[in-house]
């Protein structure tokens, strides 16, 4: 473990961490982090006008990913966005973007960093005099790609975004669709490392709009692109690998989109929670917490209180009961796989002791959460209905 | 190749750009028009000595203006004609009179009748070349006797009692005039202008002259104008001459100051301190240089404004620019480049103006105004230099331009 990463903990203690965060899975899988915002705050004001718009942000985002930001207009969301961007300075807490400090970050660094950014604004601030090729070539121009490789790329580019019949038009004879496809252009033709969009699909129809997130995925998945999108077009929420929700200025979820859906599988497997509606199924997801344990650690102690419910993400467990003196072997329980839950249900001590067999990641929700979410489930003919009535 | 940013910001917006020129040439019109005038009031200095016919002049070393010119002995002129390369030696007198119409019954009606006026008289010998003017050739036969003159049409004809109260010319032959308090008869005009010091001239014969100052007139004289022989180098025989007559002076020994006897002077050095003394010692040369700066200040405030706005309306493009990761210098290029852009612009449409009205004002004023390549060069060299000064000012404003307000 790095002594730097503040997420660490001395190797004795389980670590912990919100089930659909990507740290942890991160950490297993060895991805690296391009964006990490930690403890962000941010004003807007001076003196008693100062106000407060960011509170304790902290936010992974890896190479590769996809992050949909949400919330209600003024969130903070935008803030966040341009702070990530360097077009606004950093007054509190630490964010490194591509692997530097961006808090009293020097004038000619952050101009070097935004040459490796691309963005894609939703009023598309062309400029009105040069053409829609010479739009996109002004990005194209600035990281000094090759004239010939340019104009290749741009009309390969404009072409694929369906404007190849306007390439040489000025944006004021382009319709508000075409605009912002230039714009998106502008945005990805010097292969930025990432991609700051504020609704680059809100003036475009379904066709053009999926062909912009699709260049979206295929630039993060051969690129490595990180592609952070300010959005409230739900026909794209599946491009997302993780939704960013923003509420007052605090970081409300952060949720693993595919691993949210894979937490939702395993419980739907558990008996306690079959009958739970896919949306409380995937708000119990989101309020489970993640922990890590080394080989061999206890993970359950027979006898003692049951605290929390727990099901195995990754790795596998051996189940222990003592019967008199001698302690047996009943199973080993592997990956999508639950236990815990006796105790709650009946309010009683464990009856097993658990250890974990190899390094094992478990997610766990506490006691009260289980509880309720099991109340929840006798309302279940409510929810159908409910979720039928929105379907009208 | 740097995408031309600037070229295309000027020819998108083609009617903006039409306007914004016109004002900057509007601008560079004023310099043009008041280093015209400047030009023109050098050229009205050196005008009289345009006409006069001489190679080398011998004027005083206390020359003052040519309405004051001091006198120089006469055996000077003597002494220079004796010179092999000297052709001809001819005296002109030169003095600042005053001027007036007796009051008779036949004048009491002009209301200037018995006024005094300044007037330029000159007396020369009638026989001579002194003028490169053919009419006064002719008309100086006229000047039989020393009660006689001829009147400049060129003189203010309303204000100096002109018989038919607007100019001279021939009803005013045979009219009785005051020049120096006395009496003169108008024997012919001719038309040659005065210049700057005098609204009007009049030429006398030498023993014309000789009745206004008496006895000063035979010893000494204004101007020497000497014309020299085919092929002789002017400022070699300057050279010459001076050393000639400073050896006279040292034999004679009446010259204890060792200050000069004499200004001995080629043409172009006499145009050269004509123009010098009207431009920068009188304020007729203040006036106009003052006209200038008013006018370059005028031209700045319009690029400002004319820079200013377009940086206002692309404001947003500038602060995208910014984000895409251009540098500041980037933009105060671009500024910088409109800003020359719209200099060269409005230059080449004021000099194709100002041609047009150098010519019309020059001739409605009766004045030459002259397009020189001097005055092209150094209006260029000023249009330049004014858009520069109000493209640096402008860049203050790209301060506005902030990326974080984009989204």
């Amino acid at each position: 473990m790095n002594a730097s990463d503040t997420s660490s903990v001395p190797p004795d203690r389980h670590v912990r961490a919100p089930a659909t965060s990507a740290s942890l899975l991160a950490r297993m899988t060895g991805s690296d982090c391009v964006i990490r915002v930690r403890e962000l705050n941010h004003f807007f004001g001076e003196g008693e006008t100062r106000k407060q718009v960011l509170f304790h942000n902290t936010l992974e985002i890896q190479r590769g990913e996809i992050i949909i930001m949400t919330g209600p207009s003024g969130s903070g969301k935008t803030t966040l966005l341009t702070l990530i961007g360097t077009l606004r300075r950093v007054q509190e807490g630490s964010l490194q973007l591509l692997g530097q400090e961006l808090n009293g970050i020097a004038r000619q660094d952050m101009t070097a960093l935004r040459k490796q950014i691309g963005f894609i604004f939703q009023a598309h601030n062309l400029f009105e005099s040069l053409t829609a090729f010479q739009n996109v070539n002004m990005a194209a121009e600035l990281v000094g790609i090759e004239r010939a490789a340019a104009r290749q790329r741009i009309e390969k580019l404009l072409t694929r975004l369906d404007l190849g019949h306007r390439i040489h038009y000025k944006p004021h004879s382009l319709s508000g669709g075409q605009r912002q496809r230039v714009a998106v252009a502008r945005g990805l033709v010097h292969s930025p490392r990432v991609v700051l969009a504020d609704e680059p699909t809100a003036a475009l129809d379904r066709h053009t709009g999926r062909e912009v997130v699709t260049l979206f995925q295929e630039l993060a998945r051969d690129e490595g692109c990180t592609i952070i999108m300010v959005t409230h077009d739900n026909r794209i929420l599946d491009v997302a690998d993780r939704i960013v929700n923003m509420v007052d200025g605090y970081i409300h979820s952060n949720v693993l989109v595919r691993e949210s859906a894979a937490i939702c599988e395993f419980l739907k497997g558990c008996p306690s929670f079959a009958d739970l509606t896919p949306r409380s199924l995937s708000e119990v997801a989101d309020t489970m917490q993640a922990v890590l344990y080394s080989p061999g650690t206890v993970i359950i102690k027979q006898g003692d209180v049951g605290r929390d419910f727990y099901l195995i993400r990754q790795g596998s467990v051996d189940v222990l009961q003592a019967d008199g003196k001698a302690q047996r072997h009943v199973a080993t329980l592997h990956e999508g796989q639950f236990f815990g839950e006796v105790a709650l249900l009946e309010d009683r001590p464990r009856n097993a002791t658990v250890i974990a067999k190899t390094e094992t990641l478990c997610y766990t929700l506490g006691k009260d959460a289980f509880r309720d979410v099991l109340s929840r489930s006798h309302t279940f003919e409510e929810e159908l209905r409910k979720v039928l009535f929105d379907r009208q | 190749m740097r995408m031309p940013l600037a070229v295309a910001n000027l020819t998108h917006g083609k009617w903006r750009t039409v306007v914004s020129t016109s004002g900057v040439a509007l601008a560079i019109v004023l310099v043009f028009m008041q280093l015209g005038f400047l030009g023109a009031v050098a050229g009205t200095a050196v005008q009289i000595y345009d006409r006069l016919q001489f190679d080398v002049l011998l004027r005083s070393p206390d020359y003052f203006h040519f309405c004051d010119p001091r006198d120089i002995p006469r055996a000077h002129l003597y002494r220079a004609a004796s010179m092999p390369e000297v052709t001809s030696v001819k005296p002109l007198q030169v003095t600042l009179a005053t001027w007036r119409i007796p009051q008779t019954p036949q004048t009491m009606a002009q209301q200037t009748a018995g006024e005094l006026r300044a007037i330029l008289a000159m007396g020369m010998d009638s026989g001579a070349n002194v003028f490169a003017l053919e009419e006064i050739r002719q008309q100086a036969s006229r000047l039989t006797s020393a009660e006689l003159l001829l009147i400049d049409r060129q003189t203010k004809g309303d204000d100096y009692g002109a018989a038919d109260g607007v100019s001279f010319g021939d009803p005013d032959i045979d009219r009785d005039v005051e020049v120096g308090d006395r009496r003169f008869r108008i024997a012919g005009h001719f038309a040659l202008g005065a210049g700057l010091a005098a609204n009007g001239s009049v030429l006398l014969s030498e023993s014309g002259y000789a009745r206004l100052y008496p006895g000063d007139a035979a010893s000494r004289v204004s101007f020497g104008l000497v014309e020299l022989a085919e092929g002789v180098d002017a400022d070699a025989f300057c050279a010459r001459l001076q050393e000639l007559l400073a050896r006279d002076g040292d034999s004679d020994g009446d010259l204890s100051d060792g200050a000069p006897p004499l200004a001995v002077l080629t043409r172009d050095q006499v145009r050269a301190w004509e123009t010098r003394r009207w431009l920068w010692h009188t304020p007729i040369g203040s006036i106009f240089v003052a006209g200038v700066v008013v006018a370059l200040v005028v031209g700045s405030v319009v690029v400002y404004m004319v820079l200013a706005n377009d940086v206002a309306k692309h404001l947003r493009e500038y602060a995208t620019l910014k984000a895409m990761g251009y540098s500041d210098g980037f933009l105060r290029g671009v500024v910088m480049q409109q800003a020359l852009i719209l200099a060269g612009l409005g230059y080449s449409v004021a000099l194709v103006i100002a041609e047009g009205l150098y010519r019309v004002v020059g001739h409605l004023a009766n004045i030459s105004m002259e397009m020189t390549w001097w005055i092209r060069g150094c209006v260029l060299v000023l249009s330049i230099g004014m858009c520069c000064v109000s493209g640096l000012a402008t860049l203050r404003k790209l301060g506005k331009a902030q990326p974080a307000e984009l989204f």
